[in-house]
């Protein structure tokens, strides 16, 4: 479908090329996922795909698809071919109903109304839209939203779908709803995927060429086991990102499996130990007691009691809609609640767009001035998180894990005692959610409390010391990550559910040795 | 009746009120003006149920009866003066017709507005002009979206301490509008890749134009045009000076009279549940 | 009431927009001035703490600045409209859309050298000529709406019972212009180049904080 001859690329204003030398196939009705981390130029290279997307830049090399140079592809032809899908599900819509947004493309296309009907109402029935299609689209949620974008591009009849990591902002349901469509869609109309994502997770699987790449170099192309043997080979951080059943794999020395089955078996004949963490906690510095909240009618938050000590991260977990958003929102006091919350120390709140954050238009500027007075503590937490060099840039030019960092000095230059944290490692990849879980630990030693929710099992399983899930309006099942996850029979991590019934089950692969 | 006006077709639905605003607008006679009256603020009861809502109606009416005396000195029957100023019947009866007339043109734009949607502006004028159009439906799309950003950056920034209410609203913004431009990137660019401004746009919409949307315009047209003939034979003229001069009301008064009514009240003459006779 | 004059005020916005629509289509043209359309409404509700001390106007102005007198106009005259989805629809809002639509207007003009963004002076003068078109131009609404003819004495009367209202849209406009112009400026400044306004020579010259 398309062939990259020697791509390179830098942008107008940059000093370093984003994309070097870039050769790369990519063969009709096949699923290429590209991977790496963040800023490695998967964005870049994607873009390169759709002429009308093109970055403003020095551009050298070729791109050829169907065999004729994509620039010279009729505008109207690439319109409707090549259908591209942006990261953040609310940003890129355009329009205000569902039902309008999905006809967008084709009344620029000019087609006349009945046939557009037409196409409406059957995209509508596919993708399962009869509840929401006259809705404001704002009004949905981030899994609705984004399965709606993909709608509206697959009413073109696209040959050519471009994913630019579709699923990292939404929550594991929608996550799931969506890669299924995906899969559904090219399986049925034999749709050529390219997609990029930093989560590997359930993606790896579905790929038939995996491409990653590193500084906007292509580091490796192949098979997914091809691949996944190449890194088996070295070190490379991008090895974090992998599926948990890839990662217990390779802790265990076997070949790259998915089957959950055959991990099993060879695990239950290693003998192993696990790794677990020291655990020092205090005294109790917030006690939530018969806590009562609802949206009206919807009770949301029924008898909550829950008990937070002195350098302790709690992690609440749940799926969408459970009222995890709500306790914190009672917690920092941004809504009506009864029933007693008795904390003496001060609690900051840190929601779930860093953006709500960014005053101005300076990243240094915008430390200062939260944090004025407070210089010595402010350039530590700078070194801590890793911003030096990032001082000068625009808030909005870093990216979603810097944000994130940036955001979290912003509220602990408010001298809190207790970190309220609404979703922190939502759109984060995981070496950058793991370094933001390093630096909370890091933080909780100067006797910082932390209290979170998410849906993040993986987070939580490794950096929290004790976690609970929302259920009914009240937090159940509070236990330290070791016993929560093994006790949790579908709710739970993958590595949890491959050694659930052995001796020593573990919850993640990095809390393992083998002997 | 609720139903009958959500139904109906954007064309239908904009020539029923353009008609009722037109009448009760160049509405000269107390007559029709009255029946004007009681039927507008049927129609408005019937939506709010609520009896203090018609407060600030009132007032505008008041407003204009106790004003306009103070300007007007016309009029021959003189109730009493102030200073110098003599303030006269017709003047007062004047301004209290000129204040019905318009609390019902008030009433009419508030029921109005709760069924003439931003959809309907653009289905009525999106194909005339399609860029504006578009633009309208962004703007009205990305509305809801700032406000709820607005109310978290608001909440957000409470707790890192007091400030002024002009000094926070500055602030949220400021920051506001560093957010909505940053966001607009990915619209602009999903705008570029699904082909926007490449051929000439196509409209689509959800309404659709049937027999019974050509029947109740046509009854919207017939109404106006009985109307009107009335008006202008009859009611286009009406003088409150120098004296007020009452023609005992026959029976043609009453046809027209009814007739007034049943165009504004035409929608409860809705064939409510049983719309589907052809 | 008269009518003729509001159906007037009314169709008179239409030559603008037809004119708009025979322009060649840009894309970023659109969505920028949706999107200040949509932060000129929000600003209304932002300030709500605030009333009668609002942004509007000012942000019609920088718009018209920033983008050229057409879409100065578009902003204003489609702010007024769709605002008045919330704040209720009336009569008035023919006259509010062409108030706002000509400040944004003249502003594009009164800024062809880039004359008001870069004199406070200026700012100055066009807020207060700007709090006073609009008071004078809503009057005239008024007016028109409490009586059957246009009365000076009535215009006059209700120019002098709106005369501190008049004064606070103008302590406003020139308080916001001051505030907000070189603030929106130079965040629309880095907007122009990331939309791609700019060519590419001209990018080279530009000085916005580019990691």
């Amino acid at each position: 479908m398309f062939q990259i001859k020697k791509l390179s690329f830098q942008y107008a204003l940059s000093t370093v090329p984003a994309l070097r030398n870039v050769t790369l196939e990519i063969p009709e009705e096949s699923f290429t996922l590209v991977a790496g981390l963040s800023g490695s130029g998967k964005t870049t290279l994607l873009r390169h795909l759709k002429k009308e997307l093109f970055p403003q830049g020095k551009r050298e090399g070729e791109i050829f698809y169907r065999g004729s140079s994509i620039e010279d592809l009729k505008p109207e032809n690439s319109v409707s071919e090549i259908a591209y899908l942006f990261q953040n599900p609310a940003h890129q819509i355009v329009m205000d109903t569902v039902w309008h947004e999905i006809a967008f493309g084709l009344e620029n296309m000019g087609m006349p109304y009945e046939q557009m009907k037409r196409n409406v109402a059957e995209i509508v029935n596919y993708f399962d839209l009869q509840d929401i299609y006259d809705c404001d689209i704002q009004k949905l949620s981030g899994g609705q939203q984004q399965m709606v974008n993909l709608a509206a591009l697959m009413a073109m009849h696209p040959k050519v779908l471009i994913l630019d990591e579709p699923a990292a902002q939404l929550d594991p349901i929608g996550r799931k709803n969506f890669l299924s469509m995906i899969e559904k869609l090219q399986k049925e109309f034999q749709i050529t995927v390219v997609m990029a994502a930093h989560n590997l997770e359930d993606v790896m699987e579905m790929a038939d060429q995996c491409v990653f790449m590193k500084h906007g170099e292509i580091q490796t192309v192949g098979t997914v086991k091809e691949t996944i043997s190449y890194f088996y080979q070295q070190e490379d951080v991008i090895k974090e990102t992998f599926p948990q059943a890839i990662r217990l794999s390779e802790t265990f020395g076997m070949k790259p499996i998915f089957s959950m089955g055959e991990i099993r078996n060879v695990i239950s004949n290693c003998s192993y130990e696990l790794v677990s963490q020291k655990r020092d906690s205090g005294q109790t510095v917030l006690k939530v007691s018969h806590l009562y909240a609802d949206y009206g009618k919807k009770k949301v938050l029924d008898n909550l009691s829950l008990c937070l000590k002195k350098q302790e991260m709690f992690a609440v977990v749940g799926a969408n809609g459970s009222g995890k958003t709500t306790f914190l929102k009672c917690l920092a006091g941004q809504m009506q609640y009864d029933g007693k919350i008795k904390c003496r120390k001060k609690m900051v709140y840190l929601p779930q767009d860093p953006t709500v954050l960014f005053v101005k238009d300076r990243l240094e500027d915008d430390l200062q001035e939260a944090g004025n007075g407070q210089e010595a503590w402010m350039e530590s937490l700078i070194d801590l998180c890793d911003l030096r060099e990032k001082l000068d840039s625009h808030p909005y030019d870093l990216s979603g894990g810097q944000q994130q960092m940036a955001a979290l000095i912003k509220v602990l230059l408010a001298k809190p005692d207790i970190l309220l944290l609404d979703e922190p490692t939502k759109g984060l990849d995981r070496i950058h959610s793991r370094k933001f879980g390093k630096v909370l630990r890091k933080l909780l030693k100067d006797g910082l409390s932390v209290l979170f929710v998410s849906h993040d099992l993986e987070f939580a399983a490794e950096f929290a010391d004790r976690t609970g899930m929302m259920f009914d309006g009240r937090i159940e099942g509070i236990d330290v990550p070791e016993m929560f996850f093994v006790k949790n029979y579908f709710y739970t991590t993958t590595s949890a559910k491959i050694t659930r019934d052995m001796e020593q089950p573990i919850i993640l692969p990095e809390k393992v040795r083998c002997l | 009746m609720k139903k009958a006006l959500k139904r109906m077709h954007p064309l239908g639905l904009l020539l029923y009120f353009a008609g009722i605003f037109l009448f009760s607008m160049w509405s000269r006679h107390p007559w029709m003006t009255g029946v004007q009256s009681i039927c507008l603020c049927i129609l408005y009861f019937y939506h709010e149920n609520s009896l203090r809502r018609i407060f600030p109606f009132l007032g505008v009416v008041f407003i204009a009866a106790i004003t306009n005396p103070l300007f007007v000195q016309r009029g021959i029957t003189i109730l009493f003066y102030i200073g110098s100023l003599p303030v006269t019947l017709e003047a007062l009866l004047y301004g209290l017709h000129y204040g019905c007339l318009l609390m019902n043109v008030l009433l009419l734009f508030s029921v109005f507005q709760r069924y003439f949607r931003c959809e309907h502006w653009i289905y009525l004028f999106g194909s005339t002009f399609p860029k504006l159009g578009v633009m309208f439906s962004m703007a009205v799309g990305l509305l809801p979206k700032y406000k709820k950003q607005a109310k978290l950056m608001i909440d957000t920034q409470k707790q890192f301490g007091k400030e002024s209410p002009i000094r926070r609203a500055m602030k949220i913004f400021s920051m506001e509008t560093t957010w909505a431009f940053e966001t607009s990137m990915d619209q602009l660019d999903s705008m570029n890749a699904r082909g926007y401004g490449l051929k000439k746009r196509t409209h689509f919409h959800l309404f659709q134009f049937e027999r019974k949307d050509a029947l109740c315009i046509l009854e919207v047209l017939v109404l106006c045009l009985i109307n009107g003939y009335g008006y202008i034979k009859l009611y286009s003229k009406f003088y409150f000076y120098p004296m007020i001069l009452w023609n005992p009301m026959g029976i043609r008064d009453v046809v027209f009279m009814i007739f007034m009514a049943m165009q504004i009240l035409l929608p409860f003459f809705g064939r409510e549940g049983s719309y589907v006779s052809d | 009431m008269n009518i003729i004059l509001l159906i007037m005020a009314g169709i008179s916005c239409v030559p603008y927009y037809l004119k708009y629509e025979k322009r060649k289509p840009q894309t970023r043209e659109n969505v920028v001035i949706s999107v200040m359309i949509a932060l000129t409404v929000v600003s209304r509700m932002i300030f709500a703490a605030t009333p009668g001390f609002k942004p509007v106007t000012a942000m019609v102005i920088i718009c018209g600045m920033a983008f050229g007198k057409e879409s100065g106009f578009l902003c204003g005259s489609l702010s007024a409209l769709i605002s008045n989805f919330f704040f209720g629809q009336g009569p008035w809002t023919t006259f509010q859309m062409i108030a706002w639509g000509v400040i944004g207007w003249l502003s594009g003009i009164w800024n062809c050298h880039r004359f008001l963004e870069r004199h406070r002076m200026m700012q100055t003068i066009f807020g207060i000529f700007a709090g006073i078109f609009f008071s004078m131009f809503m009057d005239i609404w008024t007016v028109l709406a409490a009586g059957d003819r246009f009365q000076w004495i009535r215009y006059i009367a209700v120019l002098g019972t709106s005369f501190p209202v008049t004064v606070e849209y103008c302590i406003s406009n020139v308080i916001f212009l001051w505030i907000l112009t070189p603030v929106l400026l130079k965040k629309l400044h880095r907007v122009k180049y990331k939309y791609g306004f700019y060519k590419e020579s001209e990018i080279q010259n530009l000085t916005i904080n580019q990691n």
